[in-house]
């Protein structure tokens, strides 16, 4: 066929029409009706649009002779201000009937909250009540969440809906940029849901009238956790099925609201939480009572149940409950220590115990063969450290973890003997370090002892083994351990012996 | 504080069932009023201002004033519009495509070069076409091409649904279901669905074998693997 660049072009422009008048739009008309509802124009911009819809109606109706509708839209304005006018007084109806009405529950009856709250200086009138979690509205304006909203605005074009808040809040909706570290529950937003559904809601969120959040947020995605999570019992969603909740008044001015937002978000609530050593001594003292009920000593499975029950009572994880029940057994031996060895105050250890708290965490790891091992094993470098501990002679805690080199290696303790000995804190911290040095190098030593005749044995047995066992025996993170090391030993091979790895 | 749109999705059905209900009886105030309460012209604005980031606000407004001409007359004309925000969306995006292209031609073509061509032709004494009435011409011929290319579409589905979209096409329709193809000649709603999609992958295929078109201007709404299709 002869065709021109002209036949071409329009040939083409007519497929084109003719797949575009065809296309299925169904996404996209879901799509418009959603951001309507969600993100209506401005009034000044919808009258702008209006206008320019009335005029050219209005126009293309006097070329083609429509007298109809050019006199039904002859004064641009009027028509545009009726227009108009017919959605507002929708939303003036609908905001009155979509205000969240407090129920009663549990015989408590909607009321004012008495004396009246001030807030950032302002008297504010609030009614309290029940209302129910799924009617709240997360605060979308919330500044906490101003990063996680822009980047969500960013990315779809939109506000997130309510749902999407949640999801936001609950750490579900993966977000670009957030530390890997705080990517599973940023707001910790579990570990409040645990005390929610212990204690319940026991600050009551504020609302505005139509159940928007005004303070609250982390409190209410706690209570959907509870609420959507299997990790919770029928008992708990029940207790958070409805909040009680303080809800500004059909008078609140803006001014008002802003001065909750302040005073809530803003200002301090010079709350301090108590110490990790107060809280697991607590803890530590249920435990013996919980055993104490025990007809027997109760075995794993038992005890795993009773710390369960232990983590739900306190609101904390279960790991911490062990870490914390170890810690105070820890702490214990510490304080018995310095009381009946040492002949010191209760007070006074009790004092150091709390301070030197999170050490404990350290001395309690490693069982088999960490620090704890070596302390339980050597109980006058135990009581070495307890003197040192308690003297503030540790730098940091970090410096706990390399304990367990230290039995066996004559100088690193002597080093750590002097320490004790020694009367001013600043040397005897050198010391340490000293001691602490010389047992990490040795350490280091003594993994390079041998070490041609380790690599000769192991090679050996890797030849020897049948091939099937890389397919069979050997499970797929060990084969990835192998062959990062054989990588790495692939990368000094060329190092020391060239490209050819053969010695030059 | 609170969002001041309390509308739901079938509220908004509603409305769009009352705005062509109106504009079937050119009612344009009535119409106005439900497009208005739908929210649509919200919605449609906001997308295409996303959509087209090269058109500023009053050009999104005026291509969407435009789509709601269209379809005011197509539908107190008789024309039986079965989704309304389809609809629109296609006549404003064509209008909105067609303006950005303008907008490419006129960056690429400096004032002087213009004004140099239109200088030329009048000085040539080459009559100036009326641009409608030769673009119809031209149309025409492009349909009749298309046409005559439909018995090597090969299965007779196939040839069938592609001449009711060119018909559509020549009767200057701005959308079409594949629920009205269905129905209109008598075939599933997936047959139609997949027939459309061969029919066009085939008729590029045959287009370039004559080479009606420019695999450089090819446009990526008709490039469609069929294969993609079949697991409909």
């Amino acid at each position: 066929m002869e065709t021109t660049p002209d036949m071409r072009t329009d040939f083409t422009t007519i497929i084109d029409a003719a797949r575009r008048i065809s296309a299925p739009l169904g996404d996209e008309v879901e799509s418009v009706l959603t951001v309507g509802r969600e993100r209506p124009l401005p009034r000044a911009e919808i009258a702008r649009l209006l206008t320019a819809v009335v005029e050219v109606l209005r126009r293309s109706a006097s070329r083609r002779g429509d007298e109809q509708t050019g006199k039904a839209l002859d004064d641009v304005n009027c028509v545009v201000d009726l227009v108009l006018g017919v959605r507002e007084r929708i939303v003036a109806v609908s905001s009155q009937s979509n205000r969240i009405a407090l129920v009663e529950r549990n015989g408590i009856p909607p009321g004012r909250v008495s004396p009246r709250p001030c807030f950032h200086g302002i008297e504010v009138a609030m009614n309290c009540g029940f209302v129910k979690t799924t009617d709240i509205q997360l605060w979308d304006a919330n500044e906490r969440l101003e990063i996680h909203l822009g980047q969500f605005q960013q990315q779809h074009g939109r506000k997130p809906t309510g749902a999407e808040l949640i999801d936001i809040m609950l750490s579900k909706m993966k977000l670009p940029g957030i530390p890997i570290g705080e990517s599973t529950d940023q707001f910790e937003i579990v570990q409040l849901a645990r005390s929610i559904a212990v204690n319940g809601v026991r600050k009551p969120p504020i609302i505005d009238t139509d159940g928007t959040l005004l303070d609250g947020n982390r409190r209410v995605a706690a209570c959907h956790y509870i609420l959507n999570s299997d990790d919770f019992e029928a008992d708990d969603k029940k207790r958070v099925e409805y909040i009680f909740v303080w809800q500004l008044t059909e008078h609140a001015t803006n001014d008002e609201r802003n001065a909750v937002v302040v005073s809530l978000n803003f200002e301090p609530d010079c709350k301090q939480d108590w110490p990790a050593y107060v809280k697991a001594r607590k803890l530590y003292l249920e435990w013996q009572a919980m055993l104490a009920l025990e007809p027997r000593a109760p075995g794993s499975q038992r005890q795993t149940v009773l710390k369960r029950s232990l983590a739900k009572k306190f609101a904390l994880e279960m790991n911490t409950v062990s870490r914390y029940l170890k810690m105070i057994e820890w702490s214990n031996d510490f304080e018995d220590f310095h009381l009946t060895r040492k002949q010191r105050d209760n007070f006074e250890v009790k004092h150091r115990a709390n301070h030197y708290f999170q050490y404990f965490d350290e001395l309690q790891k490693g069982t088999s063969r960490g620090v704890a091992y070596a302390l339980d094993q050597d109980e006058s470098l135990k009581h070495l450290v307890f003197d040192l501990l308690y003297d503030g002679k540790f730098r940091n805690w970090s410096q706990v973890r390399y304990l367990k080199h230290i039995p066996g290696n004559e100088d690193a303790r002597a080093a750590l003997v002097r320490a004790r000995e020694e009367s001013d804190t600043d040397t005897a911290q050198e010391f340490v370090d000293d001691g602490i040095a010389i047992a990490r190098n040795r350490s280091a030593e003594e993994r390079q002892l041998g070490v041609n005749s380790r690599i000769e044995s192991f090679v050996d047995w890797l030849e020897a083994l049948p091939v099937s066992a890389f397919r069979d025996r050997i499970n797929a993170p060990n084969l990835q351990r192998l062959l990062k090391a054989l990588r790495l030993v692939e990368a000094h091979v060329s190092a020391n012996l060239g490209s050819t790895g053969t010695e030059q | 504080m609170a969002d001041a749109s309390m509308t739901t999705k079938p509220d908004q059905d509603e409305c769009i069932r009352r705005a062509l209900a109106a504009a079937s009886v050119r009612d344009a105030h009535g119409m106005l009023t439900a497009l208005h309460e739908s929210m649509v012209l919200d919605g449609l604005v906001q997308t295409f201002r996303m959509k087209w980031p090269t058109l500023d606000h009053d050009e999104i407004d005026f291509v969407v004033a435009g789509a709601v001409d269209v379809l005011y007359q197509r539908v107190a004309d008789g024309e039986n519009v079965l989704n309304l925000i389809a609809y629109l969306w296609k006549v404003s995006d064509r209008r909105a495509s067609d303006r950005h292209q303008q907008r490419l031609r006129e960056s690429n073509a400096p004032d002087e070069r213009l004004e140099a061509s239109v200088d030329n032709r009048s000085k040539q004494g080459v009559a100036m076409l009326d641009p409608d009435a030769d673009w119809d011409r031209r149309r025409l011929r492009a349909v009749s091409i298309a046409r005559s290319l439909l018995p090597r579409l090969g299965q007779e589905n196939l040839q069938r649904v592609m001449e009711f979209v060119l018909d559509a096409v020549e009767a200057g329709r701005e959308d079409i279901h594949n629920s009205e193809i269905a129905d209109a000649l008598g075939l599933k709603l997936g047959t139609v669905r997949t027939s459309l999609s061969r029919a066009f992958a085939r008729l590029a295929r045959i287009a370039r074998e004559e080479n009606l078109i420019d695999q450089s201007e090819l446009s990526d709404l008709w490039v469609t693997d069929p294969e993609d299709e079949l697991g409909d």
